[in-house]
């Protein structure tokens, strides 16, 4: 018995690629089907993100299976299964498990410790269940990938630091003006960025979205888009004696906020906080406002140093992390192979006792009259020699489960028995 | 046991720093823990002094100063509880509550029997009520201390581990200005009721002592401090600053100066 994982992912294969096996959710049960039908695979799930489609299978065969398993992408996603291969990554049982929890923990994303995976393998493993394609080894498992990641996103600070220029502007509007309700947002010019962090903001609560351009048209086409209110460009100034955070994205080549004009702007709102957000190239924000009592003022270059600051924290904790993954690989594994451990010396037993019984019959059968007793010291010393055979082997086994090797063992031990 | 009480608050200090660090929330709870039972074996000391002596235990200043880092500890722990994400208070609040602890310890207990002029059922309500004020005056201006260190490190762009661990800074004003609100009629009631006593004993309501004249300074202070916020619009860190100052009045009106100054009272 085997674990399995075969799959690729944004570091092994490109995108074109991965768009071919993106999968949607109708498309899945098929292929598990498919999957199941193959007499070496047991259990089966298929986890298809846009950044990665991975199988995990219970096996007999590892060889087998995965050879099995590539003709299924190769044919479901339509590519050509020698090339296929050298984009796969094929982890077995300690690897397997290992590279699962990895997965599920958000260790292995190409942001790290982005949350959503978590998510995705959760509907990966529903999917599967639902489908009755999973058993006891693959229930165990993922469950115990869910717990860890809940584990690693507790105990480490991964899930802590966040990494998209909208979502650091959000965290430092919070961190000045506490809850953003009530707050009212300026946005001044488009562009994406701009865009996703008024909409960030917007999300975490603030209550009124103003947009504010060169063309009023713009303004009323972008202001209907997010969900706010279009003023003209000439209002700037009254604009900012009312709201409390301004995303700058305009282009103009000179700065549209000045230090005179904010002079007399700060002292009029009494001081109350304002947080400037410039992303616009140049700069369009006169950079020296931020000494003014209650102005914050954030550029795109001091947003990126917090994310790529942030980014190195993620990856700090994503090595913390690897302490409990293996905390947790070793017990899995422990508990694979005690479920592997009982049948196997009853398999073991059961292979003795049949060569015993044939060996018993034939002795018997060379006496010309077998008395009661003659079958009794035979059936006995034949029993003994059994018993002092598997005696040592079977408690070295036992012991050797305490010490957490016991599944390379019994594979060995399955080998040369022909169990 | 009062060496067991200061080893659980620099425990409740170290931890919240460590949750800083490591954003670990056991560590988190392990310093609300500690500092609870700080607090409840704090309690004990004085329950126990009180139960010795069978006298209120703050008739001098040094088991006034027990009393005081008892209120702000106190007070440091209903506010982790109350407001979310502000249990760096205890960090900030642990070292002014050793330090008072630890002049608890060096400071002569008054060997001087205790005058009958103290055993008056106002003067122990008059105590308590000064005290707490000080309490909240005390976290007023731990809230203020956090607040101008939260504020310029987020003006000068440093975003780092001390960012997520101090509250937002409108959490941090307003549990500033709260404190001090409440604060206020207790360090007033605090005066009155010192006022009756002082007539009970003497005669006269008011009588000049530099601990009266002193604590009518801090009265005008916190009065003009409030009257800054509410019309002149003093907010963020201008506010803070002058709690701040402001309470370095209170601490100077606590401690010194009985030092410099002669009067009736004790501490």
């Amino acid at each position: 018995m085997k674990l399995l994982a075969v799959g690729l992912n944004h570091k092994t294969a490109p995108v074109e690629l991965r768009e071919k096996l993106s999968f949607t959710e109708d498309q899945i049960p098929p292929i598990l089907k498919e999957m199941l039908l193959l007499s070496e695979i047991t259990e089966a799930i298929v986890l298809s993100t846009c950044n990665r489609i991975e199988f995990y299978a219970v096996c007999e065969d590892a060889g087998k299976a995965v050879d099995g398993i590539t003709a299924i992408m190769s044919r479901f996603g339509d590519i050509d299964k020698k090339s296929l291969s050298s984009y796969l990554y094929i982890h077995e049982d300690r690897d397997a498990v290992t590279h699962v929890f990895r997965v599920a923990s958000s260790l292995d994303s190409m942001v790290i410790g982005e949350a959503q995976i978590l998510g995705q393998a959760k509907d990966a493993y529903k999917i599967a269940s639902y489908n009755s394609a999973t058993g006891p080894i693959l229930n165990r498992l993922m469950h115990r990938a869910f717990s860890v990641a809940k584990k690693v996103r507790t105990f480490t600070t991964i899930g802590l630091y966040t990494v998209s220029v909208s979502s650091v502007a959000v965290e430092l509007a919070k961190k000045i003006f506490g809850r953003l309700g009530g707050k009212n947002v300026l946005l001044m010019g488009a562009g994406e960025m701009a865009e996703d962090a008024a909409k960030y903001l917007k999300d975490a609560g603030a209550t009124r979205l103003i947009v504010l351009s060169r063309t009023f048209v713009h303004a009323s086409e972008l202001a209907v888009r997010l969900k706010g209110s279009a003023v003209e460009f000439d209002e700037l100034y009254d604009q900012l004696m009312e709201v409390d955070i301004v995303i700058c994205s305009t282009s103009a080549d000179h700065y549209l906020i000045t230090n005179d004009r904010m002079a007399k702007i700060v002292k009029a709102r009494q001081h109350k906080p304002l947080f400037f957000i410039d992303i616009s190239v140049p700069r369009n924000i006169e950079p020296s406002i931020s000494s003014f009592e209650g102005i914050f003022l954030f550029d795109i270059d001091d947003l990126k140093g917090v994310t790529s600051q942030n980014m190195r924290e993620r990856e700090k904790a994503a090595s913390e992390a690897g302490r409990f993954i293996e905390e947790e690989v070793n017990r899995f594994l422990n508990w694979l192979g005690e479920l592997s451990l009982v049948p196997t010396i009853v398999s073991l037993k059961d292979k003795f006792e049949a060569i015993r019984q044939q060996e018993l019959k034939e002795a018997v059968s060379k006496f010309e009259n077998p008395t009661k007793k003659d079958r009794e010291i035979l059936d006995a010393m034949s029993r003994g020699i059994i018993n002092k055979i598997l005696h040592e082997p079977i408690t070295e086994i036992k012991n050797v489960h305490t010490r957490g090797e016991v599944l390379k063992d019994i594979t060995l031990l399955k080998k040369i028995f022909k169990i | 046991m009062i060496l067991g009480t200061i080893l659980l608050y620099i425990i409740a200090g170290a931890m919240s720093i460590g949750y800083a660090f490591y954003r670990n929330k056991k560590l988190e709870v392990a310093a609300l823990v500690s500092m609870i039972l700080a607090v409840i074996l704090q309690t004990g000391i004085l329950l126990l002094f009180y139960r010795r002596s069978d006298v209120f235990p703050v008739f001098s200043l040094k088991y006034a100063l027990l009393m005081f880092a008892w209120a702000l500890a106190f007070g440091a722990i209903l506010v982790s509880v109350i407001f979310k994400g502000t249990t760096s208070i205890i960090g900030f609040s642990t070292p002014f509550i050793i330090i008072l602890i630890i002049v608890f310890i060096v400071l002569k207990g008054s060997t001087k029997e205790l005058s009958p002029i103290f055993n008056t059922d106002i003067f122990p309500i008059h105590v308590m009520l000064s005290i707490t004020s000080y309490g909240l005056f005390a976290l007023s201006f731990v809230a203020s201390i956090m607040y101008i260190l939260q504020e310029t490190w987020l003006k000068h762009k440093r975003i780092i581990w001390t960012t997520k661990w101090l509250p937002s800074l409108f959490i941090l004003d307003d549990l500033a200005y709260k404190t001090l609100t409440i604060g206020l009629p207790f360090l007033t009631l605090g005066i009155i009721t010192g006022a009756l006593w002082a007539d009970r004993i003497y005669g006269s309501y008011w009588n000049w002592d530099p601990k009266e004249t002193w604590s009518l300074i801090i009265w005008f202070a916190y009065i003009f401090l409030l009257h800054g916020r509410i019309s002149l619009g003093w907010r963020g860190k201008k506010f803070a600053w002058v709690s701040i100052v402001c309470f370095l009045l209170v601490v100077f009106g606590f401690i010194g100066v009985n030092f410099i100054f002669k009067g009736y009272h004790n501490f």
